[in-house]
């Protein structure tokens, strides 16, 4: 254990976020793995299990709060195990990881082109749309619609704690898409007004629910009262192994209810930054693989891990 | 006669079976009796003989009397089989024909049967009718008269044996009070139990077959009787008001009760007080009876029924040392102004308050035809010159929302007229408010409506669209109800059959529907004639002479072996759905909607939620 | 259009087959544009006939090819009638079947080939597919993984190992048509079988989509086999659908079944009294919503839901559509104004609407019962998967 100290996963981790902007978590995740796998170089399948289920342990420590890692690190264990299992061939599947690192990354940005051109039937002329939290896949689909001239405006909320609502607003805004910005406690207001709501997500849960930016259950459910659709934007590889029964049910370091003294201003705002929102409230996901009712996206979890 | 033809024929009778014993001494019993029958007919023979008559004779006389006899028999059998199966029919299209659902309400059968009764009872005791069976008359009138007239139809004819008991008193006397009497006591005496029965007086044959059976009710007949009595009190203005009503030429709790007010202010103003009674006291009564006649037509609206109790108590204040005159004028004035407060200020406030709601350049969606919700709307684009775009919901049969739609239209608003089927477009096309008519609001919070609003209340509910009702406070009720099926009224199932556009008023208006049913029962009548003259070998020949006499525009049925030819509008699916026992129409007039469904309710008081109903009627109890 | 379909018919040998086959394309391309033809079960029995004939008389060199045409013929006709679900729904029936044939095909022909990695095929055979789609069993699935796949295979692979023959491909292609014909002229037992246990004695129903034969059928059966005496409730469904209703309220008095009919006005009046709510439809998408063709019946179906009543909805399996309804109003149909408004004034013109056909959410459905078993609309989209395949979803355009 000790030489593999040299072999820092998470700073792997974090230098390829870096090096490439467009790369979501999970699929930095899953480099990080296959670097570690190509630096260990295992040749059993019990060395191979071990060492992903480490690396993934680490990594999932350091970097707080990231379910969408989680749902990356995941994937990969999955995919490595169901190979093992039915092929007991781990020679060839580990040079195919190897040699197609760049391939994963470019999939995956590819991914996000797919959702856009799925998702672009929801986008209609004169439309306005509430969308909450900066999630890129959110970001693409609202441009492609853009540039295919379709009318519609954009109501952003601020996502507080977080500076999500103003980027968003800011990058709509170069895009030339009619924008406003509102405070979240605004949303009950406008709801009325409002066509569909899109958010993205970090995690997609195992009953379908979704894990995103805190705020999201809240507007989910005045959607919800107001009958307006609810969709969700998001990759297929963001299908995370949890299962929360409610909206705290999220493992987090912090407490969500402190009552202790606080001393300083800024920890005022320090309270939870991720929330679960239910399939009842979803209307449908759109994916890569499609559109997707929530029943759907669970049965398709169910199958992956309960094989 | 018939104990001796009898005993000739042992074939046909049966053969009387003894109860006990083994099977040797029924045979022997048989036996027995056999040879007895033999020996008397021996000996009636030999006296025959002696009397000159043959055997051959003999034998073939008692033939010619067996087939005699068998053929009577039979032919009793067949005319008992017939009046059972008469009667079966009619007691099995009587029960099937009011639907589960609906069965404790009363059918507009029923009513239209009183109607007539009562009607022909009263407009006309001298006129005849000319109806397909030949000159006819009603047989009061020939009571009253006191001539025996003679009818040629086969409906006075069955009941040949009343005439004679109210001629005879008619003859006697001729003061009014006791013809009635008289009157009264021979209707009484008249009994239901002939199978044909036609006892209600004024019955003419254009009344259609449905309305006979229904005519055979204890209740309804009694009910008649009871009016009938009482026919010399009643206005000749209140006998027209309640024929418009029951043709849904007045339509609506407001115009409604409007024209009942104006026909009270003519009756009061006409009225007399009789001798020996009070103005206060007697004109509540003399009132009553008009009333029994307006519920004929239909149940009493809610509206209608506050007006009359305000009024009984007006009357009641009355002071009874001010001369006749004077008390009749005042309370004519009380009525006119009793009618401008409650509904035309009122009207006037609550469009006031209304247009509060409204804001500029919204979308409004209406059902049915309300006259405070037309004025709110003229009210809104031509004096607040507010641009307002309004979506006419309408459902059949009555079809009051064309009426609305085009009178908005013609005054410039922007309309678009949909059925209720369309009720999911409607909605999605952006609406910002609901506003409905009520016929009246329940102790309860419930609205009781036309039928179809509480289905846009809830759609809009869904949707988060509130809703508004506008409702004089003449409207709102004491009684209490949780669903639409406890308490309804029933229309007229007919006017579903044809699939047509127009209301039943247009129907019914001006296409000669008594010239066609002259003319089908003269059909029938021919037909009838033709069967039963001619043998089964002609029958088709005149069937077809029969067809060719008759309109072009009618269909011709493909079999022409006593098949019932249909009227002119044969294009209708349904037009003998009366045959088909288990198939039924119910076309009911009004719902029910929860208040939850119900954001406002908006009155001459100001605005409340519909919960608080039960509190306006408490604080303004002198006048709800 | 028949220009466009000419190069794809280049190949042939046999110019009269080929103007034949699209004399008659053309002409149910104009019945259907006309809607001389209407009703899902006429439209997809005639679509397969054409099928039948349209697959003996074309050419094709290359399997490929073939499907190529008949997504061609499927668009064609798809878009003579974007709202009659029928055609569309049997010709990607027939494609599935076709491409489940190749990849059989496949399979066979790479594990009989000598392989020096037999894994490494299998591997391949897993994550790739010569015609872009993976095994049948896990289409999603394993699209998941598509992420950390090998690229995928060249579909040259194909021509060389090839051991079924155009003839057999053909013959596969037509028995799955005349199994897609029995099935479609078949639906009512398996239907009734389930439905029937739905129904209990001295129940009221209420129906309001009486040109619904399934239903019609099923009511009869009820009475007559399974002898449960209950009453039907059918709304009129003005302006267009009225001459059904009465023709359908007869027909079920006719059997001896007690038979209401209700204006469209009373159904809320009368919902607190009704059991159950049968509903027949024209297309069930994949969302578990469906389209119904009368109008009033998804009103009907919000009130059912305000009063818990349960709806269910008869579909025979070729009603369902692998189809999303991103926007309901391209596939609602509407009608002539001449229905509502017969005369009109001319100086005060009034706008209407007049729909023919009508979408019910799913939310407002309860179960579906189709002749293969009843399921939740939630789970209309699996049986969808099980039938159709993603790539044939939207036959314009490029399989991708």
């Amino acid at each position: 254990m000790s030489t593999t100290d040299d072999f820092d996963i998470t700073e792997t981790y974090l230098k390829f976020l870096e090096e490439d902007s467009e790369m979501t978590m999970p699929i930095a995740a899953i480099e990080a793995l296959v670097t570690l796998v190509r630096v260990k170089n295992p040749t059993t399948a019990a060395e191979v299990i071990n060492l992903i289920k480490s690396g993934a342990e680490v990594l999932v420590k350091s970097i707080p709060n990231s379910v969408s890692l989680r749902a990356g690190c995941d994937i990969f264990m999955r995919f490595v195990l169901r190979n093992l299992h039915l092929y007991g061939d781990w020679e060839s599947t580990k040079q195919h990881l190897i040699e197609n690192g760049q391939l994963f990354v470019s999939r995956a940005k590819l991914s996000r082109d797919k959702i856009a051109e799925i998702g672009i039937d929801f986008v209609s002329d004169d439309d306005i749309i509430l969308v909450h939290g900066y999630s890129r896949a959110v970001a693409s689909l609202l441009t492609h619609a853009a540039n295919r001239f379709i009318r519609f405006r954009c109501i952003v909320t601020e996502a507080r704690p977080t500076s999500q609502g103003k980027q968003f607003y800011e990058f709509l805004q170069e895009k030339g898409i009619p924008v406003t910005l509102i405070v979240d406690s605004a949303v009950g207001l406008i709801i009325d007004k409002v066509n569909k709501v899109f958010v993205g997500a970090e995690g997609v849960a195992e009953s379908g629910g979704i894990i995103n930016r805190v705020g999201t259950y809240s507007v989910s459910v005045l959607a919800h009262n107001a009958k307006k659709p609810f969709y969700v934007v998001t990759e297929s590889h963001k299908f995370v192994r949890m299962f929360p029964l409610a909206a705290d049910d999220l493992p987090m370091d912090r407490k969500i209810l402190d009552f202790s003294r606080i001393d300083s201003e800024s920890s005022l705002l320090s309270g939870p930054t991720i929330d679960y929102t239910a399939q009842e409230y979803i209307t449908a996901l759109i994916t890569d693989l499609g559109v997707l009712t929530p029943s759907a996206v669970s049965e398709e979890l169910i199958k992956m891990w309960y094989d | 006669m018939s104990e001796p033809v009898a005993e000739t024929k042992p074939s046909i009778e049966k053969v009387p079976q003894t109860p006990a014993g083994g099977d040797e001494k029924k045979l022997t019993n048989k036996e027995l009796k056999e040879l007895k029958r033999q020996e008397k007919a021996a000996k009636r023979s030999a006296k025959k003989q002696a009397s000159g008559i043959s055997v051959e004779q003999q034998q073939s006389q008692a033939q010619a009397k067996r087939d005699k006899k068998q053929h009577q028999r039979e032919k009793q059998q067949q005319e008992l089989k017939k009046k059972e199966q008469q009667q079966q029919k009619l007691l099995n299209n009587k029960n099937v024909k009011k639907t589960s659902l609906f069965s404790h309400l009363e059918t507009t059968e029923e009513r239209r049967a009183t109607l007539l009764a009562i009607g022909s009872a009263l407009n006309s005791p001298r006129a005849a009718r000319i109806t397909a069976a030949g000159l006819m008359v009603p047989v009061v009138a020939s009571a009253l008269s006191g001539a025996k007239v003679y009818t040629t139809s086969n409906l006075a004819n069955n009941i040949s044996s009343v005439p004679d008991t109210i001629n005879q008193p008619a003859d006697s006397s001729d003061s009014t009070v006791s013809n009635n009497v008289d009157l009264a006591k021979s209707l009484a005496s008249i009994s239901l139990e002939s199978n044909e029965v036609n006892v209600v007086p004024g019955v003419s044959s254009i009344i259609p077959h449905a309305l006979k059976k229904s005519l055979e009710t204890p209740e309804l007949v009694s009910n008649i009787k009871e009016l009938l009595i009482n026919k010399d009190f009643i206005h000749p203005v209140i006998s027209s008001l309640t024929f418009n009503l029951a043709i849904y030429k007045i339509v609506g709790s407001i115009p409604r009760c409007i024209a009942m007010l104006e026909a009270f202010q003519i009756v009061i103003q006409d009225y007399k007080t009789p001798k020996g009674t009070t103005l206060s006291r007697n004109l509540t009564n003399y009132l009553s009876h008009q009333i029994d006649l307006l519920k004929r037509a239909r149940p009493l609206s809610v509206t209608m029924g506050n007006a009359i109790r305000w009024l009984k108590q007006e009357i009641s204040h009355i002071d009874p040392s001010t001369p006749d005159n004077e008390a009749k004028l005042d309370l004519c004035e009380k009525i006119g102004l009793f009618a401008k407060e409650k509904i035309e200020l009122a009207d006037q406030l609550i469009i006031e308050n209304a247009s509060n709601q409204i804001e500029d350049r919204s979308t409004i969606v209406t059902f049915g035809s309300s006259k405070v919700l037309t004025e709110l709307i003229l009210h809104n684009t031509n004096v607040l010159k507010k641009d307002l775009e309004v979506i006419v919901v309408d459902s059949r049969p009555l079809f009051e929302g064309k009426k609305m739609a085009t009178v908005l239209r013609e005054n410039g608003v922007k309309v678009i007229y949909t059925l209720i089927t369309s009720l999911d477009t409607v909605f999605n096309m952006g609406v910002d408010y609901v506003f409905l008519g009520a016929h009246s609001i329940l102790s309860n919070g419930f609205l009781y409506s036309r039928a179809g609003t509480a289905m846009i209340a809830m759609s809009a509910k869904r949707r988060n669209i509130p809703v508004l009702v506008c409702c004089e406070s003449l409207k709102f009720s004491q009684r209490v109800q949780l669903d639409s099926v406890t308490y309804n009224e029933l229309a007229d199932p007919n006017d579903l059959v044809p699939i047509d556009y127009e209301s039943p008023m247009e129907r019914r208006s001006n296409k000669g529907i008594l010239l066609k049913q002259f003319v089908k029962e003269r059909h029938e009548n021919n037909v009838r004639i033709a069967k039963e003259n001619a043998p089964k070998g002609n029958k088709q020949q005149q069937q077809q002479q029969n067809n060719k006499n008759t309109k072009d525009e009618r269909n011709k049925s493909d079999e022409a072996n006593g098949k019932e030819l249909n009227s002119e509008q044969s294009e209708n699916v349904l037009d003998d759905w009366q045959k088909l026992s288990s198939l039924n129409i119910v076309n009911i007039l009004y719902d029910l909607t929860p208040p939850e469904y119900i954001k406002k309710v908006i009155t001459e008081f100001g605005a409340l939620p519909p919960s608080s109903v039960p509190v306006i009627l408490r604080e303004y109890k002198g006048s709800a | 259009m028949s220009s466009q379909s000419m190069p794809s018919l280049v190949h042939n040998n046999n110019p009269n087959a080929v103007t034949e086959i699209e004399v008659s394309i053309d002409s149910f391309i104009a019945k259907l544009k006309r809607r001389q033809i209407s009703g899902s079960y006429i439209i997809a029995l005639e679509t397969l006939q054409l099928l039948k004939r349209f697959i003996s008389a074309v050419r094709w060199s290359h399997v490929n090819e073939l499907i190529a045409q008949i997504r061609e013929l499927g668009n064609r006709l798809e878009k003579a009638n974007p709202t009659a679900f029928g055609c569309g729904n049997v010709i990607k029936r027939i494609l599935a079947v076709l491409r489940d044939e190749i990849e059989e095909d496949m399979k066979e022909s790479q594990n009989a080939g000598a392989s020096s990695s037999p894994s490494a095929n299998n591997l391949n055979d897993r994550n790739s597919s010569a015609v872009g789609d993976v095994s049948q069993a896990e289409p999603l699935i394993a699209s998941m993984f598509n992420l950390l796949q090998k690229p995928e295979q060249n579909s040259q692979d194909f021509y060389e190992s090839k051991s079924k023959t155009k003839t057999d491909f053909r013959q596969v292609v037509i028995q799955a048509i005349k199994d897609l014909i029995d099935e479609i002229k078949n639906i009512d037992d398996g239907i009734q079988q389930i439905a029937i246990d739905l129904i209990h004695d001295h129940e009221i129903l209420l129906t309001p989509t009486p040109e619904s034969k399934t239903v019609l059928k099923f009511l009869i059966r009820a009475r007559e086999r399974a002898n449960r005496t209950f009453t039907v409730l059918v709304t009129e469904g003005f302006p267009n659908n009225t001459q059904n209703a009465h023709d359908f309220a007869k027909k079920l008095a006719q059997h001896d079944i007690e038979t209401i009919i209700i204006p469209d006005s009373a159904v809320f009046a009368l919902m607190s009294r009704v059991g159950k709510v049968i509903i027949g439809t024209k297309t069930v998408f994949i969302n578990g919503g469906s389209i119904v063709s009368s109008a009033g019946v998804s009103s009907v179906c919000e009130c059912a839901r305000e009063f818990k009543t349960p709806v269910f909805a008869v579909a025979g399996l070729y009603k369902l559509s692998p189809l999303y309804p991103f926007n309901v109003e391209k596939f609602v149909e509407f009608g002539g104004s001449q229905h509502i408004l017969p005369r009109m004034d001319p100086r005060n013109r009034l706008d209407t609407i007049n729909k023919i056909t009508d979408y019910v959410p799913p939310e407002n459905i309860d179960i579906y019962i189709t002749n293969i078993g009843g399921f939740a609309p939630s789970f209309i989209y699996r049986i969808a998967w099980d039938n159709y395949k993603q790539i044939d979803v939207h036959l314009d355009g490029k399989q991708k």
